[in-house]
Order: structure tokens, then sequence, then C-alpha cells
């Protein structure tokens, strides 16, 4: 557990740093490159600050659950990668029900933010905290339907089932390459990463719900925002890119967690490149999106699909 | 510009006085009286059409009995012409607002309201626009002197922002080089 | 004592939002005071003032070359612009004829500034609706635009180079030759911005429909500049009411149909295109010259004509303590300024300082309108309508 813990930060740290860089040359400048060679030891010098500054908190705040909002955040963005498989025997415990628990863990983040918007007392931070809120369950939804799309066809709840499935067979990308999309999108806005960041925009809201909390508090903040991206592209890989597999049968002896490592690296950039792109969507239109368009698109493709595995008998069990 | 005051009594008997070019430009002297007529005329008369008030500006002309002086600068799309109404007032006498024909002259009387303490009847919002909250006296009044009278500036001793009155270590000099 | 029932629904849902002087999205320092119905703005009640430095108290205690750099810190984007009106009206009192080097020079560097301004506006107005990246890449091309900037006049931001009676100093050599190659990559680059965000499905969402600000009410709010083409009115000053040697280029005026923001986005772009044409068309057509006027109590004589004339030396004197006289008169220059009119009305009494110089600046107006363009949208919404409407604090506060 302790070693997925400390994978887990090591690489929230450098996918900030990674982020700015991504940004930077997008930009057409140069990231911080002060600090170590390629800035590398950045992230050591943001996180040493973090720590020593000084915490404020609000005169006005429930003391008690203005602490415990952020650490609920980061906790429960970390509960969800012990069922991440980075290798075929390296899971940190096979549920069989796997995916249901990753559901069930992201949607207690909702619980960290709403709390931390009601204790901080401030009505922009109540605000942003109530949009956010809505925001991923509206998209957790259209999540759920596309998961069960896989599920379907696996037959298993199980992570490392589906992987070895897509072994065996094809990765999943290949069948459902607009579903994938589909789910791409709906990751980004779960997360409130770019274009769907609009409670934590700078222009609207400055910072939305973590407008009060400074210090260490705003450092577990972004770490569980962090920590939930690299979850949710982990989830990516596994349900469609096919886990820790190798492209080919021939790249084999290359281990399977570097390979789990490149693909995580390349959604990584795939959502800095959004972020650097991309104008923001304003509320209502996030909103709509995620009703109106995504949730009926994946719930058609959800009973498509079942009706062409039942037609074809290709349903597991 | 300094018109005498004889010349500019006959505005009360010639509500429209004077229209003389100069650089090309139509300048019209009127009679604060007939200002909404003279203005409503020139914006739906279809032969003016000065459908666009640019600025309203106000100079103070110390030491005439008509002090203060506000310029109507308007604009016509149609026939690309401007034309300039000034209209000459005293210290206590009060200008009608124009907000029934133009709506933008709102920001532009609380303007000459805040910087020249002119003041403008049926204006729908007539407060301060650009000095600060709770400042006193007329800026732009040539007997308001340049460094003001309060400074507002951040005090150690009390750990707080105060406002004292200015006082110059040395009295402000003008250089009148007369020739 | 029971209510009735109609009673119970009096209750009020307006909430009042600050949107602070201290934003990052506010432009400058603007306290708006926004009136909210759930999400709905009903009302917006902008305070202005916070960046009032009293210039045109202090233009009256000044000479007339002192006061010029005043024009340079109020729209601190586009700054020759307003050095250029300030010019044309003591140019107009004093009766001053400026040679055709001279007028030349400042049509390509209201151009340059033109373009510099445009940048900032789209770029800024991106980073606003989120999207980051055209805001460095335009930053980056008002990067090579201020070398300009610093090359003919010495400071990159706040250049006091159009000065009444010309220009303070000719073009030093090769200048215009890099100009030529900036604006040919410049093409080019406006194309990279272009393409991140024109055809952009999200940016169109935010920005069509938003803002829409109809021909009457833009001719009645005392809109001018973008404002006014985007409605689809095509008033162009430099076309209208020509000065300088703007009818003697030809270029285009983009006007938009729907007066929304995207088409005001549209109309920037394409001046941008057309300011480079201007630009193109100048380098061709400069002719060699002085760049002063020749009267030279206005403009100090060459240092081989102070070696040689005694009242090249007088003059340079009383230039030099007094300042020149301009005889008494009132005047109001307007200029096409990147935002809008820009209007300069001075005052003058016959003696070397004006007497009352009134600055009309077009984002006073625009910011005037406000009210009318987001009643009925949404938060976001309000940062957006700032953002095209061009707003800089530095000429709405003076």
């Amino acid at each position: 557990m302790l070693y997925i813990i400390i994978f887990v930060l090591i690489s929230v740290a450098f996918f900030t740093h990674a982020e700015r860089k991504i940004l930077a040359a997008v930009q057409r400048r140069k990231g911080p490159n002060l600090i170590g060679v390629f800035g590398l030891l950045q992230p050591l010098a943001d996180g040493f600050k973090l720590l020593v500054k000084e915490a404020i908190t609000p005169s006005n705040s429930s003391k008690t659950t203005f602490v415990i909002a952020p650490l609920l955040t980061f906790i429960v963005s970390l509960l969800s990668w012990v069922v991440i498989p980075f290798d075929k025997y390296s899971t940190l415990s096979e549920l069989n029900l796997g995916l249901l628990y990753v559901l069930a863990a992201s949607s207690l983040g909702v619980y960290g933010i709403v709390v931390a918007g009601w204790s901080s007392n401030s009505k922009y931070a109540f605000l942003g905290a109530m949009r956010s809120a809505a925001q991923m369950i509206s998209y957790e939804i259209s999540i759920g339907f596309i998961v069960c799309t896989i599920v379907l066809c696996v037959g298993s709840f199980d992570i490392s089932t589906i992987v070895a499935y897509q072994k065996d067979v094809v990765w999943f990308i290949t069948p459902f390459l607009f579903i994938f999309f589909l789910f791409f999108i709906c990751i980004v806005a779960e997360t409130n990463r770019h274009p769907f960041d609009l409670p934590e925009a700078e222009a609207e809201l400055v910072a939305g719900y973590t407008v009060e909390y400074s210090a260490m508090k705003f450092a577990l903040f972004s770490l569980g925002e962090y920590s939930n991206i690299l979850l949710m592209s982990g989830l990516t890989i596994c349900l469609f890119f096919g886990g820790w597999l190798p492209p080919f049968d021939f790249l084999d002896f290359v281990p399977s967690s570097v390979w789990f490592g490149l693909k995580i690296c390349f959604f990584v950039i795939i959502f800095v490149l959004l972020r650097a792109g991309l104008p923001r969507f304003r509320y209502d239109q996030l909103m709509t999106l995620g009703w109106t368009i995504f949730l009926p698109m994946a719930i058609f493709y959800f009973v498509f699909i079942a009706f062409g595995l039942y037609s074809f008998n290709g349903l597991p069990l | 510009m300094l018109l005498s005051n004889k010349f500019l009594n006959l505005t009360n008997y010639l509500p429209i006085l004077l229209k003389f070019s100069y650089f090309k430009e139509q300048i019209l002297i009127i009679n604060k009286s007939v200002l909404l007529f003279v203005l409503q005329n020139f914006k739906l008369n279809s032969l003016f059409q000065f459908n666009s008030l640019v600025c309203i500006s106000g100079v103070d002309l110390l030491g005439l009995k008509y002090r203060f002086c506000v310029v109507y600068e308007l604009l016509s799309f149609c026939f690309n012409l401007r034309i300039r109404l000034k209209v000459f007032l005293n210290e206590f006498s009060t200008l009608c607002s124009i907000s029934d024909i133009f709506v933008n002259c709102v920001w532009w009387e609380r303007e000459i309201w805040d910087l020249f303490g002119l003041f403008f009847e049926n204006n729908p919002d007539l407060r301060r626009i650009l000095t600060d909250y709770g400042f006193e006296g007329f800026p732009l009044r040539k007997d308001f002197p340049l460094s003001g009278f309060y400074g507002v500036f951040y005090s150690n001793v009390h750990k707080i922002v105060v406002e004292e009155p200015v006082s110059l270590s040395q009295e402000y000099r003008s250089f009148l080089i007369n020739n | 004592m029971l209510l009735k029932k109609k009673e119970l629904f009096k209750q009020l849902k307006n909430f009042t939002l600050n949107f602070g002087p201290q934003h990052p999205a506010a432009h400058g320092v603007l306290r708006l005071v926004l009136e909210l119905n759930g999400e709905i703005v009903e009302r917006a009640d902008p305070h202005i003032g916070l960046l009032h430095r009293g210039t045109e108290k202090l233009i009256e205690y000044k000479t007339y070359t002192q006061a010029l750099p005043y024009f340079d810190r109020l729209d601190y984007v586009s700054m020759m612009a307003q050095e250029h009106t300030y010019s044309l009206a003591v140019e107009k009192i004093g009766r001053l004829q400026i040679p055709q080097r001279a007028k030349f020079i400042r049509v390509i560097f209201c151009e340059i500034t033109r373009i510099l301004n445009h940048l900032l506006a789209v770029g800024c107005h991106a980073l606003d609706v989120g999207a980051m990246t055209p805001f460095l890449w335009s930053f980056e091309e008002r990067e090579k635009l201020m070398e300009f900037y610093e090359r003919v006049s010495g400071a990159r931001l706040h250049a006091a180079y159009i000065r009444p009676g010309g220009v303070s100093a000719d073009l030093p050599i090769g200048i215009l030759d890099d100009i030529f190659i900036f604006c040919n990559s410049f093409i080019d680059r406006l194309a990279e911005v272009e393409e991140m965000l024109t055809t952009n499905r999200i940016w169109k969402e935010r920005l069509i429909d938003i803002g829409i600000v109809s021909a009457e009410s833009a001719v009645s709010w005392g809109f001018s500049g973008v404002m006014l083409r985007g409605s689809g009115i095509p008033w162009d000053l430099r076309k209208q009411q020509p000065y300088e040697v703007y009818n003697e280029l030809s270029f285009s005026i983009p006007v938009g149909t729907g007066g929304d923001c995207y088409d005001r986005y549209l109309v920037r772009i394409e001046e941008m295109r057309q300011s480079v044409n201007i630009v193109l068309e100048c380098l061709q057509k400069i002719p060699c010259g002085p760049v002063k006027s020749s009267d030279t109590k206005i403009s100090i004589a060459s240092r081989s004509e102070l070696k040689n004339s005694m009242e090249a030396v007088i003059h340079h004197f009383k230039f030099c303590t007094e300042g020149f006289i301009l005889p008494s008169g009132e005047t109001y220059a307007f200029t096409e300024a990147p935002k809008g009119e820009f209007g300069v009305y001075l005052v003058t009494s016959g003696t070397e300082k004006p007497y009352r110089c009134k600055i009309r600046a077009p984002g006073f107006a625009h910011l005037q309108g406000l009210n009318y363009m987001v009643q009925g949208h949404m938060i976001a919404d309000v940062v957006t309508i700032i953002g095209t409407q061009d707003i800089v604090f530095g000429e709405v506060d003076r």
C-alpha cells in the first residue's frame, strides 16, 4: 500500500511539472528550468513552499470541517488506486467488483468538495462548490453507463479480468473508438479539468471552492485533483487501451509496468494539451452537454451493444 | 474663447446666439433654457439627425460672470457632420439633464458633477464617478489647488490607511514667464 | 398573522455580487456590482475612478510638450494613438503644417499601434474566456512590435514620439526593412491564432449571441470603433473624416452583421490584416524629407542650425524653458484610435499652458453601455462582454 501511495504522490508531483513544461512548449516559452536540470526539482520547491506557508483560516468558518475537507478529498482520491493493475500480478487487491468500487470511491469525492465549499463560509466558495459537485455528479452517470457497456462485453467487474480479456481478443479501443471519446470527455469533466473547469476558473470565480484555502490544505486539494486525473487516466487505459499489455506481442520483453507508465504519460500529455488549446465552457453549456448529449448517447450505445451482443449470442455467462 | 460678459448677456435675449466656424468647426452658443429644445431638434429633425452624443465637457472660466461652460459635442452619421453646443452658466445655476434625449449622457454628466460641481436636474443617477468615495470638493475647478487638500496614505503609527491634510515641505511653485 | 399566499412570493431573489477591484478578469481596476437573479444578471453597476490620476488637472499646469507624455499613459496598450490625437489638436490650433514624411511615419506607427492593441484585446479576451495559448502567442508578437517602438523612440511602451509639429526624430536606418519582414511573417502568426479560435466550437458557443448590440443602440449609447462596426454600421473615421494621409491609402473596413461578441472578434482580426496592408502600402509610398515642422518655435531645430542661426538659438531657449505659445481658441481633435473614437477637446488661452484639455475616451462610453449589454446574461458572460468592449482603465479613469 505504501508503495502505491509513494508512486502516486511522486507521479502527481511530476505531473504538475510536466503540465507547466508542456503548456510552456505550446505557448512558445520555457517552463520552469532554473531549479534542477530542466527544472526537475521544481515540484520539490513548490511542495516545500506550500509546507512553510502561513495557513490562513477564515474566522467565520467552522474549523473542524474546514480542515477535514481537503483531507477527505485527498484520501478518497487515493482509495481507488488499490484496484488498478500495473502488471499481471501487481494489483494491490483483486476485488471482484473493482470497477464498481472505483465508481463508488469517485462519488465520495463529491463530499469533499461540498464540505469545502460549505465550511469556507464565503459566497464565491459556496457557488463554486455547488457547481463543481453538480458537474461531477452529472458526468459520473455517463461514465457509469459506458463502464457498463465494457462490462457487458467482458462479463466481469474485475479490472484485471478486463485487461486480460483485451489480451486475448483486441484492445477495446478498436471496436469502441467512439465510446472512448465519450468516456474521455466525461472524465475530463468529472475531474473538473479544462475545458470543464468553470468551478475553479480564475476569470469567473477565482479558484472556486478552494478560494479560502492556503498552504498545505490547498496543496492537498491540488494533490487530490491531480491524483484523480491520474486515476481516471489509469482507468481509461485499463478499459480501452489494454492496461499493462504491450501493443504488439513481440514487444513483451519490455516490462508491463513500463507500458502502463508510457500510456499514462500519453494521457497526461493529452490532458495538458486540452488545457492549452481550448476555451472554457460556460456552466449551463456544460450541464446541457452532460445531460442532453452525453447521457443519451451513452445510454443508446449501451442498449445498442446489449442488443447486438444478445442477438449474436455474444453475452458472457 | 474669452468672450466678454456683455456678449454672453445677449444669450438672455437671443437664445441661440452665435454660429461661427473655427477651423471648419461649427460652434453654437445657446442659452440653457433652450438646451433641451435644441438638442431634441438636432437629434430628431431629418435635416440634422445628430443622433450621437460624443462628449460633454465642462470648462471653468474663473473670473467671468458666467463661470462655467458646458460643451456638448454631437455627431451625425448620416451627414458626416460634427457640431459643438456651448452653454454658459454661473456658479449657482443648474442644467437640465438630457437623459431623455441621449441615453448615454448620464456618465458624462456625472463626471461634470463630480469634477466641477454643476448640478443636472433629472439625471437618473447623479453620484460621484471618478473621485474617491467620501471626497470633498470639486477638483477641476480652477480654485482647487493641484495638490489638493487631503492626502491618503498608510500611517505606520496607526497601522491603517489615514487621511490627513496635505502638507508640502516646499510650497508649490508656478513659473509665469511674462513676455 | 398569516401572510396571504401572494405575499409569500414577494421575496426578492436578487443577490448582489461584487466583481471586485482585484480580479484577474476585471481588466484593470473595475468594481462591478452585479445584481443577480440566480445566475442571470439583472443589473450591473460599474464603479470606476479607482485609477483616476487627475490627468486633465495636471495637464493644465504643464506646457504643451510636457503634457504630451500624459497621453501615452491613458490607454497604455495603444500609446501612439493618443499622442497622435493630442498632436493633431495642438497643430489645429497652432495652424501648423507638418511635412509629408512625418505624416507617413505617423500613419505607420498608428497602424502598428492598432495591431498592438488588437493583439492584446483578442489575447486577453481569449484568456478570460479560457483559452490561454493565443494570449501568449499575441504577446510574443507584441514584443516584436514594441521593439520597433524602442528603436524609434527609445521606450518600449510609452514612447513620446508623435509630437506637435511632426515626429520627435527620424526613423533609424533599417527599421523599414524590419517592419516589412515583420509584416510578412505576421500574417502567418495571425492565421495561427485564428486557427485556434475562430472555428473552435467552444469559442463560438461562448461568443455567438452574447452581448448583442443593435445598430440603433450602438449609436444611442455613443459607441464608436469596433463596437459600431460589429453592429453593422460602416463608420470609420479614417475613411469618413480622414486625417493625415489616410485619404491616399486604400484599405477596407470590416463590418459585422450580428452585433455580438463573435462578430467583434472577427472584425478585430480582420482589422489587423488591413493594418498590415496599410503599413505595407505606406512603406512603399513614404517620401524622403524632414520629419518635423520647419517652424523652429514648435519643433527644436537641429544642432547644425543651432550653430549657425541666432533665431534658432533663441527659439531653442524659449522652447526649452517656456514652451511654445498657441493663440487662444478651442478645438476638438479626434482620431480612430484602436478602441474607438478618441477625442481631445483643447481650450487654449494664449499662454504656454493649455487652459483646459478634455479627453474623450472610447472606453468611458463603452463601459457606460455595459449595464445595457449584460442584462439577461450570466456571470460568465459578463467577463466575455467586458473583454469584447476592450476596456483599459487608464483611459476610462484618466
